[in-house]
């Protein structure tokens, strides 16, 4: 089925989200002839239209479900006024008396057209009288100076001061957006913006007002048409349309046909949906990549029912997981236990005839949004190949950072914890294609990865993780490469590199030669790359701990070497042993067992597979970094027990 | 029609791009899942036709799995020119593709009754040997998948025949879809209409209904048949008998 009918849908299902004020400040469903607003004032009716009282409204507060025509929704700098809660210069009849600009009083000529027509139509309210009998009177800037909410010079004209929350401050206060609300003694749905009965009043009045019917290509039925779709899909400063028509003089759509409305036509009905049901998601469950200035990349997956789906482009701590309270994992067994479970827990919501959509939406212009990817697929088939991903693309990491609650003084802490499971698409990418940039104070490195190339390459991880493609070659040789030059790059990257490059090899070979690559030692393996990189960690520990028992601290030969060692490793390895001489003295007999290990690795090698110029395959990674966890989890253990130690003497 | 002329071919490419005319028409091109009964008429128009007869498709079959690709493209932007150079601007856009396509077809064809000046022409045996050949052939001109830079390929098959991606996936629908347009020397009426339809795929396969038998459709604009006659058609003096027997090799 086509997108915007699967959007439809979606709002069909969600009804009951339908102008439901949201607890996270996210944008709620939108009533269908609505648009969504920041108020900055609040003023008080009674049901005769008489003034009560005016507020300022606070930031958290603002957030407004305003009554709108399509003009208005999509208007620029013509006059479109809403149709209720507008701007200053809209519901102010006094507005030319206070303020000294060009705008004249057609703005609120044109206003009150809008609501008068309301007020006179079948679908009238009183309360929408009210406030229409009040805004006649026409001393609306008069009232609200008098509360004290504007402020005038000697010359009475309105100045620049804002009185109200900081935070929700106009641009001007020629700007502000006023809100009302019509008291009744004894009724408590007074806020006409919560009000669902006027919000359905007038969708209905607003229907009425339109005559244009025309068959709808999404439903197939003689409908109310309209020619103008929303903006502001991926945020409220987005200007760019799915749905638009501008090019009159190319041959976008000229040809065959002679006008845009000869190509397609949409019910107002339908698009007012599924731009709604858009909007909303975006919002609430979208993944947003780059910079909102020069438009972002969103990656949107939601069910039709809005069952609760993972997250696809997170980690597996992240994505499926969540918010759960991680418990330690540390080997494969229990991941993939936890990871079954994880994914039954989604599986009871989405069931083989729940029906989960993704959709990618990107610009290439600020004017017109596409579909830069589009998927449907059946829960059940959705859960097997995200939990493909989370099994496949797995390695042991500890880059990750995650909130931990607050301290004393009301900072948010955070910590590094360490995890089982897939990388998110964005760590890849920046790890593999990010360039280093240094802080100009700390002077110190990382990598940063371009909007432009993110978007790029996450739309590229998207079809491994939905469609079970193959890992691109590119990627993987890329964080080879970058992981076998450590001296480059800050040590705490370099170790999230390292890691991510290991699930990366182990999921590229796994896709490739189906081999399974295990995350702990495996002294039995015979991979010629596989040794060497057990050697390469071993010749590294020899001389960090040699280093180590001076107390000096500089990059390792081994780890300066290590792309030199990828290339050909028995000309390198050479190179290594020779300068390990003096640190396996150093040693005397504390080396030995190392000593003794490099040899017994060694000597697993074939000579003419250790004498041979071929340069080292992926395979090597992991088994530096295998070797390399030994060691680091036997010092682990050493310190742990020399602690337990202390305690002890202590006592 | 004393036989059954029904052709059977497939069509293959890299790219195909059937787009969506709701996103077609703000230029993002964004293509449909499957291909439309106009796209696939116009292939087998590409391959071969005359304005005697009216191709009919009867069935599709989908291949291969359903994927897509978006790619950044710079169309030609017709409203201005640059300043300096007079060169033509550009503007930017993603289109988005389906990709590694490949469709079995069965069709066959009709008399254009709207056409009495080529009633001789209607010989049955000829238009369906000279249209098996030409698939043979791979076309008279070439083929496209939906966009004009989706280049496509036509070979002969037996329709049904080899292992499809969705042989056994059950019933999908796409919901409401461009179906066909009907132009005026197929219909008679001065008119141009767009017909859509909800297609359901079963197991790969796609049974178009006829362009009578829809019954969604809407009238866009006027138009006029294009007329055949001896200034652009030099076939008519052939149906003469009087008429000169023109020799292959003069």
């Amino acid at each position: 089925m086509n997108w915007i009918h699967k959007l439809y849908d979606t709002y069909e299902n969600c009804k009951s989200e339908v102008g439901v004020a949201r607890t996270d400040s996210k944008t709620p469903l939108l009533p269908l002839s609505h648009t969504i607003v920041n108020s900055n004032i609040e003023i008080v009716v009674d049901i005769h239209g008489n003034f009560r009282r005016a507020r300022n409204v606070s930031k958290s507060e603002a957030m407004t479900i305003a009554p709108c025509t399509e003009d208005s929704a999509s208007r620029g700098n013509g006059n479109n006024p809403h149709t209720l809660f507008d701007k200053l210069q809209y519901v102010a009849g006094d507005y030319t008396s206070f303020f000294n600009d060009k705008r004249d009083k057609k703005f609120f000529i044109e206003y009150i057209k809008l609501l008068e027509a309301w007020s006179n139509s079948e679908y009238k309210d009183e309360k929408v009288i009210a406030v229409l009998n009040y805004l006649k009177k026409e001393r609306l800037v008069a009232d609200l100076i008098s509360e004290k909410l504007l402020e005038v010079d000697e010359n009475s004209h309105v100045t620049n001061k804002w009185f109200g929350d900081k935070d929700n401050k106009p641009m001007k206060t020629s700007d502000i957006f006023v809100r009302f609300i019509v008291e009744i003694p004894g009724d408590v749905n007074c806020r006409l913006w919560e009000n669902t009965d006027i919000l359905r009043k007038y969708h209905n009045h607003y229907l009425n007002t339109k005559t244009k019917y025309g068959l709808c290509y999404i439903q197939g039925n003689n409908m109310l048409t309209t020619l103008k779709h929303q903006s502001k899909i991926r945020g409220n400063g987005d200007s760019a349309k799915l749905i638009s028509a501008n090019d009159e003089n190319g041959f976008t759509y000229l040809g065959r046909f002679s006008d845009s409305n000869q190509v397609v036509s949409i019910a107002y009905e339908t698009s007012q949906k599924a731009h709604n049901a858009l909007k909303w998601l975006v919002d609430i469950q979208g993944q947003k990549f780059g910079n909102p200035k020069d438009g972002q990349k969103i990656i949107v997956a939601w069910g039709t029912k809005n069952q609760t789906i993972p997250q696809i482009l997170e980690d597996t701590q992240g994505g499926i997981f969540g918010k759960e309270e991680t418990a330690i994992v540390s080997t494969e067994k229990e991941f993939a236990q936890r990871l079954n479970k994880a994914i039954a827990g989604y599986g009871c919501d989405l069931d083989t005839k729940a029906e989960i959509v993704i959709m990618g939406l990107d610009a290439a212009t600020t004017g017109r949004l596409s579909i830069a990817y589009y998927r449907e697929l059946y829960g059940t088939d959705f859960l097997n190949r995200i939990k493909h991903w989370h099994s496949t693309c797995i390695w042991q990491h500890s880059y990750k950072i995650i909130a931990d609650g607050f301290d004393e003084k009301g900072k948010a802490k955070f910590k590094t914890i360490s995890f089982i499971g897939a990388p998110s698409p964005k760590d890849i990418a920046t790890i593999a294609l990010g360039s280093p940039r240094e802080n100009s104070k700390t002077q110190k490195k990382h990598l940063e990865l371009k909007d432009s190339l993110l978007k790029a390459t996450v739309e590229r991880l998207l079809p491994c993780i939905i469609d079970g493609a193959k890992l691109p070659y590119d990627l993987v040789n890329s964080v080879v490469n970058r992981v076998s030059n450590p001296v480059s790059m800050e040590k705490w990257e370099w170790e999230k590199a390292l890691t991510i490059t290991c699930a990366l090899v182990k999921k590229y070979k796994y896709d490739k030669l189906k081999e399974v690559w295990e995350m702990a030692l495996d002294e039995n393996q015979k991979d010629r790359s596989y040794i060497f990189g057990r050697l390469l960690a071993i010749a590294q520990q020899i001389e960090e701990y040699a280093l180590y028992t001076t107390g000096e601290k500089r990059p390792t030969n081994a780890e300066r070497l290590m792309h030199q060692f990828k290339l050909h490793p028995y000309k390198t390895w050479g190179i290594i042993t020779d300068k390990l001489g003096p640190y396996i003295a150093r040693l005397g007999s504390k080396g030995t067992g190392l000593t003794e290990l490099m040899t017994q690795v060694n000597s697993m090698i074939p000579y003419e597979e250790f004498t041979s110029p071929k340069k080292l395959d992926d395979s090597y990674i992991l088994g530096y970094y295998c070797q390399r966890q030994v060691f680091i989890d036997e010092k682990n253990i050493r310190i742990q027990a020399n602690a337990i130690k202390k305690l002890g003497q202590a006592n | 029609m004393k036989k059954e002329n029904s052709v059977e071919f497939k069509v293959s490419g890299r790219y195909a791009l059937f787009s969506d005319p709701i996103n077609r028409i703000g230029g993002e091109k964004f293509s449909y899942q499957v291909p439309t009964y106009q796209a696939l008429k116009g292939i087998l128009e590409s391959v071969y036709w005359k304005p005697t007869l009216i191709w009919i498709i009867d069935e599709v079959r989908v291949m291969n799995l359903i994927k897509t690709q978006s790619q950044n493209i710079r169309p030609v932007n017709f409203s201005g020119t640059s300043k300096g150079t007079g060169t033509p601007l550009n503007t930017l856009s993603i289109y988005t593709y389906l990709t590694n396509v490949e469709y079995q077809v069965k069709a066959h064809f009709e008399w254009n009754y709207n056409r009495p000046n080529l009633e001789k022409d209607r010989n049955e045996n000829k238009h369906y040997i000279v249209a098996k050949r030409m698939i043979n052939r791979g076309g008279r001109r070439d083929v496209f998948l939906g966009t004009r830079e989706c280049q496509a390929y036509v070979e002969p098959c037996k329709f049904g025949e080899g292992e499809g991606a969705y042989d056994h996936y059950g019933s999908l629908s796409f919901g409401l879809m461009f179906h066909g347009f009907d132009y005026p020397d197929e219909t008679g009426e001065d008119k141009l209409t767009a017909r859509l339809w909800s297609p359901v795929m079963n197991n790969g396969y796609i049974k178009f209904l006829r362009p009578d038998e829809c019954t969604i459709k809407r009238e866009l604009s006027s138009m006029k048949p294009k007329v055949f006659d001896e200034n652009n058609f030099s076939g008519l003096e052939e149906f003469e008998e009087e008429g000169d027997i023109i020799e292959l090799d003069s």
